[in-house]
């Protein structure tokens, strides 16, 4: 029997596939996976808070912590007279809207020309846009706008959906991993982004809204149109996200379905 | 948004950083094993060949600890979800364990003979629970002296 060490030729303990392209297959895979559930998940959140209950909507609300919005807002004693205007047209458009739960305006101080719906009822509108809108026909689309997402429930859909990202995570991973702290961040539990979609049917009932609320849409383009005018590149933070083609189309969109000889909106949904 | 730019940062970092040092222990981990391989090292129980008398034995070991980097631990993590072999935890492993048998075989310079070669792995994990940080590898094993002429 005799001793005779050889090194080996190349390293048979070692795979040979090259790091990247291994990590990047995974990658891939990884994320077709998770398109697919979240899609498939996602219709699941649709058809979910479609049959939701108002109660349930309220129950879910009254379990956010909601407590840090107040920091955006101006207080209500400072904001009063501002939003006096505001304040008429939302009686006008809220027994039409028939929420379940009290809608509360607030002012933002900001010289952006925005308005947000916040989940739980509260709406916030910036200065910037109470200056630039002075019909009411204009403030009461903003509003009924803000009313529909609220009808829509379209935070909901936008809260399902992420917690399904973040529970899917964690499920895969287990608990406080690197994969789970990285989707963490990209879900935003309080400001919901709209789809195009959920944007294009607010803005339909929007119009539906103020047709049952003043019998008409005058001046409901309004905002847009200051929005056009301005041609402000930086006019696309937050929940209008208004590069300028997309403002023009809704303002189409708007007026086409505005004319007296187009059918009432809520008809032409279908 | 900023979170992912540190996490692509630490990405490339650890990646290209890693490699580096990594074929770098390569090259030295042959480099000396070509030096070393004639002593003679196995993991049989008795002393291979015609030894002659010994003069003493002793007890050696070689220990060594090797960290992964961000990189090959992120794509440990993405493997672990579909299975299969963890390639970049093999590097890993196969350095750690060269570098202990070595450290081991250069502890003691003029022996004739290695006996009964033991390798134990073990895992140093970080701390957050399940995320192996690091590997240790001791080896061990037995020394023997030949009677000097």
């Amino acid at each position: 029997m005799e001793y005779r060490p050889r090194q080996p030729e190349h390293n048979v303990n070692v795979s040979r596939r090259h790091p990247l392209k291994e990590f990047g297959q995974l990658l891939l895979g990884l994320f077709a996976a998770l398109a697919v559930i979240y899609f498939a998940l996602g219709l699941a959140v649709d058809a979910v808070v479609d049959r939701l209950s108002a109660e349930t909507e309220l129950a879910i609300y009254n379990s956010l912590n909601l407590d840090d919005l107040a920091e955006h807002f101006v207080s209500d004693k400072e904001a009063g007279e501002e939003l006096a205007q505001t304040k008429s047209a939302l009686q006008q458009l809220l027994p039409c809207a028939n929420l379940p739960y009290p809608i509360s305006p607030h002012l933002i101080d900001s010289p952006e020309l925005n308005a947000m719906a916040f989940a739980g009822g509260a709406v916030g509108i910036t200065s910037g846009l109470l200056e630039a809108v002075h019909s009411e026909g204009g403030l009461a689309f903003v509003l009924a706008h803000e009313l529909a997402h609220f009808r829509h429930r379209d935070h909901l859909r936008g809260l399902g959906r992420g917690i399904v990202l973040i529970t899917g995570a964690t499920l895969i991973s287990g608990g406080h991993s690197d994969l789970s702290s990285l989707l963490g961040p990209a879900v935003n539990l309080q400001m919901a982004q709209y789809s195009q979609a959920q944007e294009s049917e607010a803005d339909r009932e929007a119009l539906a809204l103020m047709h049952c609320a003043y019998g008409g849409t005058e001046g409901a383009g309004e905002l847009f149109e200051k929005m056009l005018d301005r041609k402000d590149p930086k006019n696309n933070l937050g929940h209008y996200f208004s590069s300028h083609p997309q403002t023009r189309k809704r303002l189409e969109a708007i007026k086409a379905w505005s004319h007296p000889k187009a059918k009432n909106p809520t008809e032409n949904r279908n | 948004m900023i979170e992912l730019w540190v996490f692509l940062c630490l990405l490339v970092t650890g990646y290209v950083i890693g490699q580096f040092l990594e074929k770098r222990h390569f090259r030295s981990i042959e480099t000396r094993e070509r030096e070393l391989l004639n002593l003679v090292t196995t993991s049989s129980r008795n002393p291979v060949g015609e030894m002659g008398p010994i003069a003493r034995v002793e007890l050696v070991r070689g220990n060594c600890c090797i960290s992964v980097d961000y990189f090959k631990r992120i794509a440990a993590s993405l493997r672990k979800l579909f299975g299969g072999t963890i390639n970049s935890y093999e590097t890993l492993l196969d350095r750690a364990r060269r570098e202990a048998i070595l450290r081991l075989k250069e502890s003691c310079p003029g022996a004739t003979q290695i006996i009964n070669l033991r390798v134990d792995t073990s895992s140093i994990f970080q701390g957050q629970g399940r995320q192996t940080g690091s590997v240790e590898v001791l080896a061990t094993g037995t020394a023997i002296y030949a009677q000097p002429e």
